[in-house]
């Protein structure tokens, strides 16, 4: 059963403007008297603040907002490699995360050893990942690219292999960020049909999207960050429309997922 | 089981030694690491890794005309001493050095979380894979040019133990310092420079027969020296033990208290 836990968390990075040196730590301090200014007074910027929430098993959900929101450090700290410099996550199941699908790979292997490098460096065995083979060389519908260097591959040819590959090892709470958006319509169904079957075996998956195709198919709650901090929460059938006339007017809707007829319509519609 | 993570639950005494016990737990990542690292830069290569032997094995060819003759040794005897000393070094130097970017390249800990310590069990094993191949060396030599004793196998694992554990964790310090601050990683590169010169790796330590101080203060030389005397059937001094335990447990200490205090923050730098 899985559950995630986000009490009042709060994530702030070190600015070091270009101090990341040992020099000017060293001088820093041997000019005397702001050792306790250096540690206290540091910049920071703030990416998330006094987060709050809580998701159950079952649970698809959308993180959306601006750029800059705090979409992707969220998913760092869902996925325990950012510490939260305040509250506290609780995550129970074994998480999976796929931040960025392009890195991590090696561009020169096929995609098949790099499926194979992949899974060994999450910990699976060789006949564990034999076992799962099928399914993902079938959901990734990659025919012989799938032999062939990943530098040859299209960003949504890659972005099925990784999906195939993340998702073939039952997570019991998956985390990925935007890079989905690059799938074409026939993907999105496939994934769409994959992350319903997710709430049977009571998983919870979180996305980042600034497309509302994809939040729209693949999710049922959403979460609506701005400035780091929660602005709304809930339903994707009730969130999704005022953050579409939130935004209405401005160009840049659905850039991520191109033009798109769905979206359109359901624009349209909706504002 | 299931898997919980709790931020609230963790001592960082208990989280900074479970990341170290990681390389157990996770040692299906760092295998398969290191051995990609390999496997990547000699992709496409007709001899693959045995690039790593033959040219170990140039290196030591040439070196052992020259300086054979500079430092009037006998030649045999003193292709079997760099067949050991030359890959040993590189093994130690090249594991510091490369410690120091082992967190700080790394886009993957930016994207799965897996212990801090995997990355340099990667570096270590990625390095030991290479010392192999060069052993090669030492092994074809010591059978056909020189016979030397044969190898003390119990001193050897244990002070091939001793000298794993303090390699590991210089790399790890040194991984987090230079994740903080990159100019780190260029004063280890000069001053690694600097002890292949003063160390005896190149020259054998009987020629400063007249100075031994300058021998027996080299820290880097006693962590090599059990190992290198058990594979050449000798028997490592007493000094040579007591400074590798020594600096084993102060610099675990050293380390672990370095470790607690910013692994947290760890992430944020990269």
């Amino acid at each position: 059963m899985a559950s995630i836990l986000v009490d009042n968390v709060s994530i702030d990075f070190p600015v070091y403007y270009g101090a990341r040196s040992l020099k000017k730590t060293l001088l820093h301090h041997a000019v005397g008297g702001i050792i306790g200014y250096d540690s206290r007074n540091r910049t920071c910027v703030h990416a998330i603040r006094g987060l709050s929430f809580r998701l159950e098993k079952g649970d698809r959900v959308g993180v959306i907002g601006p750029n800059g929101a705090g979409k992707t450090s969220l998913l760092r700290a869902l996925a325990g490699i950012y510490e939260p410099s305040q509250g506290r996550i609780r995550i129970e199941g074994k998480v999976t995360s796929l931040i960025d699908c392009t890195s991590g790979f090696d561009s020169e292997s096929s995609g098949y050893d790099n499926l194979f490098l992949r899974s060994s460096i999450l910990g699976y065995s060789k006949s564990y990942i034999q076992d799962k083979l099928d399914d993902i060389i079938k959901f990734s519908d990659l025919g012989d690219f799938l032999y062939l260097p990943m530098r040859m591959y299209s960003s949504g040819m890659t972005a099925r292999l990784v999906f195939a590959t993340v998702t073939a090892f039952d997570p019991e709470v998956l985390l990925l960020d935007e890079w989905l958006g690059v799938g074409d319509a026939n993907f999105i169904e496939k994934a769409q049909r994959r992350a319903e079957e997710f709430v049977n075996r009571s998983s919870i998956m979180v996305i980042a999207s600034h497309s509302n195709t994809i939040i729209q198919r693949l999710c049922n709650k959403v979460i609506w960050l701005e400035n780091g901090t929660l602005r709304a929460m809930g339903t994707a059938d009730d969130i999704l429309p005022q953050y579409a006339s939130g935004l209405s007017g401005l160009p840049d809707q659905g850039i991520e997922s191109g033009p798109d007829p769905v979206e359109v319509t359901h624009h349209a519609t909706q504002s | 089981m299931l898997a919980v993570y709790d931020t609230a639950e963790q001592s960082q005494l208990k989280a900074a030694l479970d990341d170290v016990y990681g390389v157990a737990t996770h040692w299906r990542s760092w295998v398969t690491l290191g051995w990609h690292d390999i496997l990547h830069k000699y992709r496409g290569s007709v001899l693959g890794p045995f690039w790593i032997t033959l040219s170990m094995a140039i290196f030591i060819g040439g070196l052992s005309a020259v300086y054979g003759g500079i430092f009037g040794n006998n030649n045999s005897h003193y292709i079997t001493y760099l067949a050991i000393s030359l890959p040993l070094w590189g093994l130690m130097s090249e594991s510091l050095q490369q410690g120091c970017t082992c967190f700080s390249g790394e886009t993957l800990i930016k994207q799965i979380r897996l212990p801090y310590s995997v990355f340099v069990a990667r570096v270590l094993w990625r390095n030991t894979v290479i010392f192999l191949h060069n052993i090669v060396i030492f092994v074809v030599s010591s059978l056909f040019i020189e016979s030397s004793h044969l190898p003390h196998f119990v001193l050897l694992v244990i002070g091939y133990t001793l000298f794993v554990i303090n390699l590991f964790w210089i790399a790890l310090l040194f991984g987090i310092i230079c994740a903080r601050f990159r100019d780190f990683a260029q004063i280890v590169t000069n001053l690694i420079g600097l002890v292949f010169f003063i160390s005896p790796v190149m020259w054998e330590p009987k020629l400063l027969e007249g100075k031994p101080y300058l021998i027996e203060l080299n820290v880097f030389n006693h962590m090599m020296e059990v190992v290198r005397q058990p594979i050449l059937g000798e028997i490592p001094t007493t000094l040579d033990y007591v400074v590798s335990v020594s600096l084993a447990i102060l610099g675990c200490g050293l380390c672990l208290t370095v470790f607690m205090k910013f692994r947290r923050r760890l992430a944020y730098w990269i």
